[in-house]
């Protein structure tokens, strides 16, 4: 059978209307991130597949080929990777910290007949060279600023930080084997097998272990932690925390903030202040993000980072379901013979200046342009004859 | 509007669960007198009546709040969401079994396996780092190792005795199962305390 006429699973075409309303939002991300002084990058769709070996991502997950040296090459699943390598290499060390934008296709593998994208859209920027407070606060606010950029209201910023479990795994639990476990149920907020593990196999102080699947909400979750914290490295994870997030408190955002320090989905990569953005109406995490301060280490060079992507495409269909469904006013410009064009340039570009989405009509008979119109594709018509022009109005069934 | 839209796993999971939370004190009669309806309004929950691996695609793609669902469903078919409760009704495990004598790792050959949970099989074996040849079989799995199709099965057991009436044995334990209570990833964000009215409304009746 010839597939010619359809797209491999995973795969989408964007049609006019979604098209132009994704781009709209890659272009309000864009002045976004360049507002506070991010700068755009682009890497290449094809990499070698060792940029992104130390990314923790599963390889099942990859869309991978081969060059012609037999070497893996991968459609890049992450930007973040290619990122750090070109600043490991490439950049200036003296304009560190480097303040990077992109906007770019990533490629991941869904488990099959489930309606999920494989390319994705993604925006998002990266603070590179920089630890500490300032930062982490940096891109959380950028991260905020991008939502309100989109008009978009009802959304969460999610803070955690990968440090307090590891605070507490390291003095609840002698192996590494039980450690992984104790995370695996922790991300999955798996109260009764936590419990029972906990009871079972850990050492200590084990009440903040046996309790963090609960330990999400507001801000009173950072007290509950910093009293149940056993030792002074989980509180100092927990006031690092605070002090983020009060900062960001006294800068307006609170209603957008909350706390779950069951963030531990990916563990090996990130190293410190994680965050993750709700929107309501849609099951998927739209934003993740968070600090790395070890993954440039892969590119022999020590660079903490910090940064977050923003899933574009999550982000049209939410901004779809409350938009208008198509643009009303759309005017039609009909010329009679060879000789009316140049009138009509000059009606376009007026409407054009005035804001008014118009086009030149390909028809070839004024009545063909007019039913077009009736179909409702056009809300006027500008016939234009000898010089004079005409206005036929389909609005609201006014025919003239 | 409802607090929370629930995925409820069709049958026995249904009945246990209908059992439950009238036990905690919520009304369930329109899920007992439901007739053929699917979507079902009781008290401030609407319950969505569904195959179990479709509850797991319900609440994954967020169309779901939340999901009632055996664990045998959950290991064979994964997904990311929130695992929050263990009903501890429906509960049974998954075995190895075969007939009485079967020496499993005794030869060179590699072991062949019928189940109906391919995923589970094959996760289990190679946590032991044994290569196995998994069989797909889509019901009566008892049949492969009688026909000699395979050297033993992977099934759910609860009783034994189907397989004890077809001259099978249960040869190793694997995993303990039981119906959870699994959410959406946002939902539990964004709909926290309903989540927590439900789970502890739940509690009182274990």
């Amino acid at each position: 059978m010839r597939n010619n006429k359809i797209t491999p699973v995973g795969m989408f075409d964007m049609l006019p209307g979604e098209a132009s309303l994704k781009r709209n939002i890659e272009e309000q991300l864009k002045t976004a991130f360049t507002r506070r002084g991010f700068c755009e990058i682009t890497t290449p769709t094809l990499e070698f597949y060792d940029v992104f070996s130390a990314s923790q991502l599963p390889q099942e997950s990859m869309y991978n080929l081969f060059d012609a040296q037999g070497r893996i090459l991968s459609l890049r699943p992450d930007v973040t990777a290619p990122i750090l390598r070109v600043c490991a290499g490439k950049l200036d060390p003296q304009l560190m910290p480097y303040r990077l934008w992109y906007c770019q296709q990533v490629f991941r593998r869904n488990k099959a007949l489930n309606a999920r994208r494989d390319e994705i859209t993604q925006c998002g920027v990266e603070i590179v060279g920089a630890g500490g407070f300032r930062a982490d606060v940096e891109v959380i606010v950028t991260a905020i600023e991008s939502f309100l950029a989109l008009g978009l209201d009802g959304f969460k910023i999610e803070l955690g930080h990968i440090g307090y479990f590891k605070a507490l795994a390291e003095c609840s639990f002698d192996s590494k084997e039980l450690s992984d476990r104790a995370r695996t149920l922790v991300e999955r907020k798996d109260f009764a097998q936590l419990s029972d593990l906990v009871e079972r196999h850990a050492i200590g102080d084990r009440r903040a272990m046996g309790s963090l699947p609960t330990l999400f909400g507001g801000k009173e979750v950072l007290d509950e932690a910093l009293s149940l914290a056993p030792n002074s490295d989980a509180k100092a994870v927990i006031l690092h925390l605070k002090e983020v997030y009060d900062l960001l408190c006294s800068l307006g955002y609170e209603k957008y903030l909350s706390i779950d320090l069951g963030l531990v989905h990916a563990i090996d990569y990130y190293t410190g202040l994680v965050f993750r953005g709700y929107l309501k109406g849609l099951g998927d995490v739209v934003l993740s993000g968070g600090r790395y301060d070890t993954l440039s280490e892969a590119f022999g060079a020590g660079l903490p980072s910090t940064g977050f992507a923003i899933d574009v495409d999550s982000i049209a269909i939410a901004l779809k379901k409350n938009a208008p469904q198509k643009s009303a006013g759309r005017v039609l410009v009909h010329c009679h013979a060879a000789e009316d064009f140049k009138r009509g340039e000059e009606e376009l570009s007026s409407l054009f200046e005035a804001g008014v989405p118009a086009e030149m009509s390909l028809f070839d008979s004024l009545s063909e342009a007019i039913n077009k119109a009736k179909s409702g594709a056009f809300s006027r018509v500008v016939f234009i004859s000898d010089g004079k022009s005409e206005i036929y109005e389909f609005g609201g069934g006014k025919d003239e | 509007m409802s607090k929370l839209r629930i995925a409820l796993t069709k049958g026995r999971v249904e009945k246990d669960i209908v059992k439950l939370l009238s036990r905690a004190g919520l009304d369930m009669t329109p899920l007992i007198e439901k007739g053929r309806k699917l979507i079902i309004q009781a008290g401030d929950y609407e319950f969505v009546l569904a195959k179990a691996p479709d509850v797991i695609t319900y609440v994954e793609h967020g169309v779901c709040d939340a999901g009632i669902v055996g664990k045998d469903t959950i290991m064979e078919n994964g997904g990311s969401f929130y695992e929050v409760l263990d009903f501890k009704t429906g509960v049974c495990s998954f075995c190895v079994a075969g007939l009485p004598d079967t020496q499993l790792y005794s030869d060179y050959r590699q072991i062949k396996i019928a189940s109906k949970y391919p995923n589970v099989a094959k996760r289990y074996f190679n946590e032991r780092n044994l290569d196995v040849d998994i069989i797909k079989i889509e019901g009566s799995v008892e049949l492969a190792p009688l026909l000699e199709l395979s050297d033993a099965i992977v099934d759910i057991v609860e009783t034994g005795s189907t397989l004890k009436e077809n001259g099978l044995v249960v040869l190793e334990r694997m995993y303990d199962i039981s119906a959870r209570l699994i959410v959406n990833t946002v939902s539990m964000k964004l709909k926290k305390d309903e989540v927590t009215e439900l789970t502890s409304l739940v509690k009182t009746a274990l």
